[in-house]
C-alpha cells in the first residue's frame, strides 16, 4: 500500500483512520507527543484550545529503533514541546498501544514495561543510566515549568510515570482544606498569618521542585527507587489546622494529636498560644509530635536549634535538611525554622537537656533500628529525638 | 446572564460557595444543595423555589438523598446529619474524626457511605441509624463514587481503592490514579464498567474496573478545561463529573467555568456550554437525564482571591438529546 507522506512529515490529519500506511521514515523521530494524526484525535472538531498544539518531529528521539524502548514509555526529553510534556505521551501511549505510533515494528512492542530502565532493549550506548536520568530530569523540568506557569493548583502530589509512586516532598492538600484554613483564620482574625503560611507552603513546594530537577545523588536515588516500583511513602499529611494526624503510625505515639481536645480547632494554629513561643507553637501544632514533646521542645528549643537551622537549610538535601520526605509532608512546617528543628533533632545536635530525649519506652522498632544503624536511610529518618541511652559515641 | 426556558438560576441561592448539588433518585424536581454557608437547602426546580433549609455548625461539603424524604449531609463539623423532609427534623447520626468530604447512599445495601479527611470511610445504617463499619483508606478521602455493589474511593497521594460492599473485609482493588496529579473527582459509569477520574491538572482519565489486560488496554486519558490565554496555557482543575444515566455520557465542570459533555466510549466531546461566571464546583444530572444542575462558585484555587468574588449560583439547565446523546 501507499505510504502516507503526511504521517512521515508528522502532519497526518486522519490518524489511525487514514487509508494509507503509517510507516516511519528512516530518519523520523518518535515525538511521542500528540501527533496530530497519531492517535484517535477525537477532539479535533471542537477543540477547546485550538488545533495548533502539535509540534511535529520535535521529539529528537535518538536515532530510531535501537533505542526505542518498548511501549514508548517516555519522551526523550522535552525538545521544545512546551505543551506536550513527556507525560502526555505516557498517557496516550499506554492507552493506545495499537495506534499508529507503534505501527513500526521495533524491538519490543509487546508489553508496556513500567519504569524507564526497561530491560531487553539493545542499547549499546555507554552509561545508559546517566543518559536516562538526564532525560527524566528534562521531563521533570518541562513538567514543573508548565505547572508553575499555568496557574495549576500547587499543593498537589506528583508522579512522573503513572505506574510509579509519588515523588516525596510534595504536599498534597485539596483546595477545600486550604479554603477551610482561610475561613478559620479569618474568623480568628489572623488572616495575614494564614496567607503567609500558605505562601510558605507554595514556596516550599517550589523549593522541592527545584531540588528535584537538580541531578544530585539523592534525586537520582529517588528516581531509581521509583522506577523500580518502590513507593516512597510519605505518611498522611495532617490537616493543616486541625489536630496533627493521630492516624499515622510513624509517630509511634498513641497519644497522637495535641492535648487540646477541648480547645476549638481554630486555636491550634493561631500561633498565639499562651506560654509558647511562636516558632515552637508552630512545631507543636504541625509537627505531629505528641503534646508532651511539643511542650518540652518549646521550652528548650528557643534559639540554639534555630541558629542551627540556618546552616542546615543550606544543605543540598531536598527535604530541607531533614532528609526525610515525611518531615516535609507531615510537619506542614512552612517556616524554615521548623525544618531546621527537625533536622537538628534527627542529627543529634540537640542541646543536652533531659527533657529533649524521647523516653526509651516510646521508641518503635523502626525508630530503634534507624537510630542503631550507622547511617540514616532515606525514608526512615526518625522524627523524634533519640533516647538518651542511644546517644553518645559509638565504639 | 440571559435566562431562557432551557436554563435559569435558582432563586435564593446559598450565600457562600456551593460544595455539592444532588438530584433525588427518582425525580428531577427536587435538588439538594450543600454550601460553605453552613446550610443545606432543598429546592423545587420546577417552581424554582427553596422548600427547606437546615444548618450545620460549619460548612457542609456533601449531601445526598436517601429517598424522597430523607437527606444525609456532612461537612467540616465532622458530623453526619440526617434530615427528614416530612417532619422537618434533623438527627445527628454520627461523626468522623475529621471533616466528612463525601456522602453517598447505596441502595444495594441500604446504607450511607461517608468518606472523610481522617482517611476512613464509614458505613451507616439508616434504620437505626448508626455506624456499622469503619474502613481505613490509605490517605485523606477526597472523593467517592458508588458503582453498583462496588464503591471507588479516591484519596490524597493519587491512590484509588475499590471496595466491594458485599464484603468489606478487604480492599477489592488497590490502584494508583493514572493521572500524575492530585485526584479531584471520581464518578462511576452507570453501566458499572469503570469510572472516570479527574485531576487538578485539567485532565480526565477513563478507567475500567475489570483488571484483565484486554480491558485495561482500553483505558485512556485526555486533557480538558485548559485555556490558552495570551500564549500561556492555563490549567484548571476538573472539579465535577456527572453521568447521564441513560447514555453513559458524562459532563465535566472545571475551574475555567466551562461544562463539557463527553462520550467516553467513542472518545468525543459532544457539547460545550457557554462559559459561566465562576468555577464549576459541582454537577448533577437528574435521574432521567433531562436536567443538569450546575453549581458555580469561586473555589479559592487562586493564590490571591480575585477582587470581585463572583456570586454563587446554581443553574438549572434542561439538556437535550443533541447535547447528551452519543452520535
Amino acid at each position: 500500500m501507499t505510504i502516507c507522506r503526511y504521517f512521515q512529515q508528522g502532519t497526518c490529519r486522519f490518524g489511525n483512520r487514514c487509508r494509507f500506511d503509517h510507516v516511519y521514515a528512516s530518519n523520523q523521530s518518535y515525538s511521542g507527543g500528540y501527533t496530530g494524526g497519531g492517535d484517535s484525535n477525537y477532539y479535533r472538531n471542537n477543540y477547546n484550545y485550538g488545533g495548533g498544539n502539535y509540534n511535529p518531529g520535535s521529539g529528537n528521539y535518538n536515532s530510531g529503533a535501537s533505542t526505542y524502548h518498548s511501549g514508548g514509555n517516555y519522551n526523550s526529553g522535552g525538545g521544545g514541546n512546551s505543551n506536550e510534556r513527556g507525560g502526555t505521551s505516557i498517557l496516550r501511549a499506554k492507552a493506545q498501544t495499537n495506534s499508529s505510533l507503534f505501527a513500526q515494528p521495533t524491538s519490543n512492542t509487546s508489553s508496556y514495561q513500567p519504569g524507564f530502565f526497561s530491560p531487553g532493549v539493545n542499547d549499546s550506548k555507554p552509561a545508559p543510566v546517566q543518559r536516562e536520568v538526564k532525560e527524566i530530569l528534562q521531563m521533570l523540568i518541562n513538567e514543573f515549568t508548565l505547572w508553575e506557569h499555568s496557574g495549576q493548583w500547587p499543593l498537589s502530589c506528583f508522579s512522573l510515570f503513572k505506574e510509579q509512586g509519588c515523588f516525596p516532598g510534595l504536599i498534597d492538600y485539596s483546595p477545600e482544606e486550604i479554603r477551610w484554613y482561610m475561613y478559620q483564620s479569618r474568623a480568628m482574625g489572623n488572616f495575614e498569618e494564614c496567607q503567609q503560611l500558605i505562601k510558605g507552603m507554595y514556596d516550599k513546594v517550589k523549593h522541592v521542585r527545584e531540588q528535584l530537577v537538580t541531578p544530585s545523588p539523592e534525586v537520582i536515588d529517588i528516581l531509581t527507587r521509583l522506577s523500580r516500583g518502590e513507593k516512597i511513602e510519605a505518611p498522611v499529611a495532617p490537616l493543616v489546622f486541625d489536630k496533627p494526624a493521630q492516624t499515622t503510625s510513624i509517630f509511634g505515639n498513641a497519644s497522637g494529636g495535641n492535648a487540646q481536645p477541648a480547645v476549638p480547632v481554630a486555636s491550634s494554629f493561631t500561633f498565639t498560644l499562651p506560654n509558647k513561643e511562636t516558632p515552637a507553637a508552630n512545631n507543636q501544632n504541625f509537627s505531629g509530635f505528641g503534646a508532651p514533646q511539643g511542650t518540652v521542645f518549646s521550652n528548650t528549643f528557643a534559639n540554639p536549634i534555630f541558629s542551627n537551622m540556618s546552616t542546615s537549610n543550606s544543605s543540598p538535601s531536598i527535604f530541607g535538611g531533614a532528609g526525610h520526605p515525611s518531615q516535609v509532608v507531615t510537619a506542614l512546617d512552612l517556616s524554615s525554622r521548623a525544618n531546621g528543628f527537625l533536622s537538628a533533632s534527627s542529627n543529634n545536635t540537640i542541646v543536652s537537656d533531659s527533657g529533649t530525649y524521647t523516653p526509651m519506652e516510646e521508641m518503635t522498632e523502626e525508630m530503634l533500628n534507624a537510630f542503631n544503624a550507622p547511617v540514616y536511610a532515606m525514608g526512615s529518618v526518625p522524627n523524634k529525638p533519640p533516647p538518651k541511652e542511644l546517644c553518645g559515641l559509638r565504639s | 446572564m440571559t435566562e431562557s426556558r432551557t436554563e435559569f438560576k435558582l432563586k435564593n441561592p446559598p450565600e457562600d460557595g456551593i460544595s455539592s448539588v444532588k438530584f433525588g433518585p427518582n425525580s428531577s424536581q427536587f435538588l439538594l444543595v450543600s454550601s460553605w454557608d453552613n446550610t443545606v437547602r432543598l429546592y423545587d426546580v420546577i417552581t424554582n423555589n427553596m422548600r427547606l433549609k437546615y444548618s450545620h455548625d460549619r460548612p457542609v461539603l456533601d449531601v445526598c438523598f436517601q429517598d424522597a424524604v430523607h437527606s444525609y449531609s456532612g461537612g467540616l463539623d465532622n458530623t453526619l446529619k440526617m434530615y427528614d423532609f416530612n417532619s422537618t427534623t434533623e438527627t445527628v447520626v454520627g461523626s468522623h474524626d475529621q471533616a466528612i468530604r463525601a456522602v453517598e447512599y447505596s441502595p444495594e445495601v441500604n446504607g450511607i457511605l461517608t468518606g472523610s479527611w481522617d482517611a476512613t470511610t464509614k458505613l451507616w445504617d439508616p434504620r437505626s441509624p448508626r455506624c456499622v463499619g469503619t474502613y481505613t483508606q490509605p490517605d485523606k478521602v477526597f472523593t467517592m463514587s458508588l458503582c453498583g455493589e462496588k464503591f471507588v474511593v479516591g484519596t490524597a497521594g493519587r491512590k484509588v481503592y475499590v471496595w466491594d460492599l458485599r464484603n468489606m473485609g478487604y480492599v477489592h482493588q488497590r490502584r494508583e490514579s493514572s493521572l500524575k496529579y492530585q485526584t479531584r473527582c471520581i464518578r462511576c459509569f452507570p453501566n458499572k464498567q469503570g469510572y472516570v477520574l479527574s485531576s487538578i491538572e485539567g485532565r480526565v482519565a477513563v478507567e475500567y474496573l475489570d483488571t484483565s489486560p484486554e480491558v485495561q488496554k482500553k483505558k485512556y486519558a485526555f486533557k480538558c478545561h485548559r485555556l490558552k490565554e495570551g500564549g500561556i496555557e492555563h490549567i484548571h482543575p476538573v472539579n465535577a463529573i456527572s453521568f447521564h444515566t441513560g447514555y453513559n455520557t458524562f459532563a465535566t465542570g472545571g475551574s475555567d467555568g466551562y461544562v463539557n459533555i463527553w462520550d467516553g466510549f467513542n472518545k468525543k466531546r459532544l457539547c460545550q456550554f457557554h462559559r459561566y461566571s465562576a468555577s464549576i464546583s459541582s454537577l448533577c444530572f437528574s435521574h432521567d437525564g433531562t436536567v443538569l444542575a450546575i453549581a458555580c462558585s469561586y473555589m479559592y484555587e487562586q493564590e490571591i482571591p480575585p477582587e470581585n468574588v463572583p456570586e454563587d449560583n446554581v443553574f438549572i439547565r434542561y439538556v437535550s438529546d443533541q447535547e447528551t446523546k452519543p452520535k
